[in-house]
């Protein structure tokens, strides 16, 4: 993906918001004399908490920047500390094969009481008639959050969210919710499910006997939930186990003959396979190499997708039935 | 189908549920004949190996190659190899099913050891017969390999059902009549349903963004008409000059290349009116009526209206290069056009009066396809000439390639004291507000093939108009030399082309 390079910038400590929307207007109409016109197609908020996610999420959003560009707002609330806005606002050049995209990021530390209310310090940077994406980086909202009312999506992560997935339900019951984890399992599901695209394979469905899904909390945890909602499984069918890579099997049992359908880590650097055993017979097996960049390919997909999934819905509701 | 339990295809996935319903190529072989050539290296297999990656391929499903170069099974398989990408095991699975045949295609020996192969990975694939074969070879081969495989009984279906595809490559035919004996050599062996022709740029995302730009926008329908539109430019630029490709190039020229497929195909879904449906069946009636009111000029109006010019020598993105007299594998007295400039008209009710502006040719300033529908002045300007004088009509310009999008020219005032108002140019990438990868024009339309979608392919009637119109133009270069104008290689074209626009009042765009 095509690098970015900061134009222009300004900084500001201690500033008014409105001392940021003029630096970001400055900076813009300096832009244009250099810069071709831009396109955007969203405004993408990032919340952060730590400078650790503070760096993840912004070389992350800029390298989706070249491809899909969104005024970036990175915000870190402090509501214990100082009541006080810092500010940096920047313009960035992102260079595709055919033309330069430019950017705005704007960067806000808020202190204090404002940290509560980010709502009204997003407000003003929305472009107009474009939606609005909130990304929480590394943890999940709280459903009283007032800045989800200016979201028309939201972003997050369900491995964020131990023992609070009955909020996260809640929370996707008012607003699209997107759960990069259920992007970056898409291979292993898409996988399975392939599995059983031939229509002969299609009856093992109906005799399920029990699936394993190994790997850490989240991941096995929404995986097991999805596996008993689309089989319609009971809970204790669905075994939970800790591993650091995602796998899963199926075992079936229909007139007498048994078969196993897995998807497991691949015998290629990052790659995933799958494959049948029926009736000791292995059959079909297919590999898939992974991204390699996780969250960017997660979060470039999130943003093309940004509506409500009732499949991912559906699969949470379930997982908080499983032991885990 | 040994053992499928009956009513197994009328069970759901469930564990698709959520994935977008992926069109995605049935079991069968996809028979590509010119399997050792130049097009089926650079574009076929990385296409089908992408198709593969993206997870497109039915697990059972091969490929056959069919060329004379004797190669065995294993070599093919390491050319095939190379197209994918590592640790794709789908890829490999179908690689190693697939086979090469060596034979001459006037060979009926090459059929029967088609015929042989392909039923034996019918049977080991345990699959339906499903065929596409791609004739990727060289035109003079297209009729003599649709008749082998109707000799051979391959051109319909086997006992066991399947669809049995026919893709033929570009050019179909290099005039009317030899189209048309092409035509009724393959429907011989092939029904029109069987045949699909194609026209690479019918690939491309952005002309099918045509079709989403005006029918899924209320705001363009309304003015895309006489009412509103001045006239039509439609511009194919390509800064190369021929390249090794000369001894073909000399048989073919820039009407025959560029203007009878691509130019055309771009013109139809420009002019097309709605289509009741985005089905194969309603655009392509769409576009065949739209190049229906296409006027066939007359020897008269291919002398006035038509531009041919050749490249001379010049300079090109810094280079100097030579004239096209000079290129390899050219007759240095050759006549052959490499630019064409063409005022066209249309008969019907929406274009009445709108003249189109065709312009195409090689070693231009730069590589670019664009159309641009340039509007009607506001009918009375009420800013004095001296505040307005370097204001334009608007002008709605859909840029297909390289860098794909749309762009609306517009006035708006300069900012200042005085009331001066000059142009501003808003400009849309495709590009650069979807992430989504577009896929290869061939991955797109060799999907569509083996699914069976025709929609991106040429209707024989097609064809046939497309060719109706540019024959005139051929026969009155043919019997009356129109002169052939020159043109510095790297610039827009010979003053004649400017002429031709400039007698309207009008000027090219300058793209
Ligand atoms: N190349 C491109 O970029 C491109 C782009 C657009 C359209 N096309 C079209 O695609 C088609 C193929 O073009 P290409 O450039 O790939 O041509 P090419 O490199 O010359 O390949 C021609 C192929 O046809 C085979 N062939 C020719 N005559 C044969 C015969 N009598 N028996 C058996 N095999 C025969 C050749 O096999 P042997 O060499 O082994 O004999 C070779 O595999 C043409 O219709 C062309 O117009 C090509």
């Amino acid at each position: 993906m095509a690098g970015t390079v900061e134009v222009d910038s300004w900084d500001g400590q201690g500033v008014h918001l409105s001392d940021v929307l003029d630096a970001l207007g400055v900076l813009r109409q300096r832009a244009r004399e250099h810069t071709s016109a831009r396109t955007a197609v969203m405004t993408m908020v990032a919340v952060v908490g730590t400078d650790e996610q503070t760096e993840t999420a912004t070389a992350t959003l800029r390298s989706l920047g070249g491809n899909h560009p969104a005024r970036i707002l990175l915000l870190r609330p402090d509501p214990d500390g100082v009541a006080a806005l810092d500010a940096h606002v920047a313009l960035h050049s992102a260079n595709t094969e055919t033309h330069p995209i430019n950017f705005e990021e704007v960067h806000l530390n808020v202190g204090g009481q404002a940290a509560k209310h980010l709502d009204s310090i997003v407000e003003p940077f929305t472009l107009a008639d474009l939606p609005v994406a909130v990304w929480y980086v590394g943890a999940v909202p709280d459903a009283a959050d007032p800045l989800l009312s200016v979201a028309n999506s939201v972003l997050l992560d369900s491995r964020d969210a131990e023992g609070q997935l009955r909020g996260l339900l809640e929370l996707a019951r008012r607003r699209a919710v997107v759960d990069l984890s259920w992007i970056r399992l898409r291979p292993w599901r898409r996988l399975l499910a392939a599995l059983f695209d031939p229509p002969e394979y299609r009856p093992w469905l109906g005799a399920v006997e029990s699936v394993e899904v190994k790997g850490k909390i989240g991941p096995r945890q929404l995986l097991g939930g999805w596996l008993a909602a689309q089989l319609d499984l009971r809970p204790r069918q669905v075994t939970l186990l800790d591993a650091r890579h995602v796998e899963i099997v199926v075992s079936c049992r229909r007139e007498g003959v048994e078969a196993s359908f897995e998807v497991v880590r691949g015998d290629a650097h990052r790659t995933v396979a799958a494959q049948a055993v029926v009736g000791g017979q292995t059959g079909r097996a297919h590999g898939y190499p992974l991204a390699a960049d996780p969250l960017t390919s997660a979060l470039a997909d999130a943003l093309t997708r940004l509506g409500p999934d009732v499949v991912w819905e559906r699969a949470l509701s379930t997982a908080t039935t499983l032991l885990v | 189908m040994s053992d499928l339990p009956a009513g197994a295809e009328a069970l759901p996935n469930v564990l698709a549920e959520g994935f977008e319903t992926t069109r995605r190529a049935p079991p069968g072989v996809l028979v590509v004949f010119g399997a050792s050539g130049d097009l089926t290296a650079r574009k076929l297999l990385p296409a089908l190996a992408s198709l593969s990656r993206r997870r497109l391929l039915d697990p059972a499903f091969a490929v056959v190659g069919v060329a004379r170069t004797p190669l065995d099974d294993e070599s093919f398989r390491e050319q095939m190899s190379a197209a994918g990408a590592p640790g794709d095991t789908g890829w490999g699975e179908t690689v190693s099913k697939s086979r090469y045949i060596t034979g001459d295609y006037a060979d009926a020996a090459t059929f029967a050891s088609l015929k042989d192969a392909l039923d034996k990975l019918d049977t080991d694939l345990g699959r339906t017969g499903n065929r596409t074969y791609y004739l990727a070879t060289v035109p003079s081969m297209f009729e003599k390999v649709a008749d082998g495989l109707g000799a051979a009984g391959l051109n319909r279906a086997g006992p066991g059902g399947g669809a049995v595809r026919i893709v033929i490559e570009k050019p179909f035919g290099h005039d009317l009549a030899s189209a048309r004996a092409l035509d009724a050599g393959l429907h011989c062996t092939f029904d029109e349903e069987q045949i699909y022709r194609i026209d690479h740029y019918m690939g491309k995302e952005t002309v099918q963004n045509v079709l989403a730009l005006r029918f899924a926008n209320a705001i363009f329908e309304p003015v895309w008409n006489r009412r509103y539109i001045d006239h039509v430019q439609i511009t194919v630029a390509e800064s190369l000059g021929v390249e090794k490709r000369g001894g073909f190039y000399e048989r073919a020229g820039a009407l025959r290349d560029i203007v009878q497929n691509h130019v055309m195909q771009v013109l139809s879904l420009t002019l097309m009116e709605p289509p009741s449906s985005i089905e194969a069946q309603g655009i392509r009636d769409e576009k065949v009526k739209a190049l229906r009111s296409v006027v066939v000029p007359t020897p008269a109006q291919v002398v006035s209206e038509v531009v041919r010019a050749q490249y001379d020598s010049g300079w090109s993105e810094g280079v100097s290069v030579p004239a096209y007299r000079q290129e390899p594998d050219v007759d240095p007295r050759s006549n052959t056009e490499t630019y064409v400039a063409a005022k066209l008209s249309v008969d019907n009710w929406r274009w009445a009066g709108v003249p189109i502006y065709v312009r195409t040719g090689k070693r231009l300033p730069k590589r670019l396809t664009e159309v641009a529908l340039q509007f009607q002045r506001v009918p009375h300007l009420v800013f004095a000439v001296a505040e307005s004088q370097e204001l334009r009509p608007n002008a709605l310009v859909l840029r297909i390639q390289p860098d794909e999008g749309v762009s609306l020219r517009f006035g708006a005032k300069v900012p200042g004291q005085a009331f001066q108002v000059r142009d501003v140019l808003m400009d849309m990438s495709y590009g650069s507000s979807f992430l989504e990868e577009a896929p290869e024009a061939y991955e797109r339309l060799l999907l569509d093939a083996m699914v069976g979608d025709p929609t991106l392919f040429i209707r024989s009637d097609e064809v046939d108009l497309a060719w109706q119109i540019c024959e005139p133009i051929l026969h009155a270069w043919q019997d009356r030399p129109v002169p052939l104008a020159g043109y510095a290689a790297g610039s827009w074209g010979p003053r004649q082309a400017d002429q031709l626009i400039q007698r309207d009042g009008r000027q090219w765009r300058a793209p």
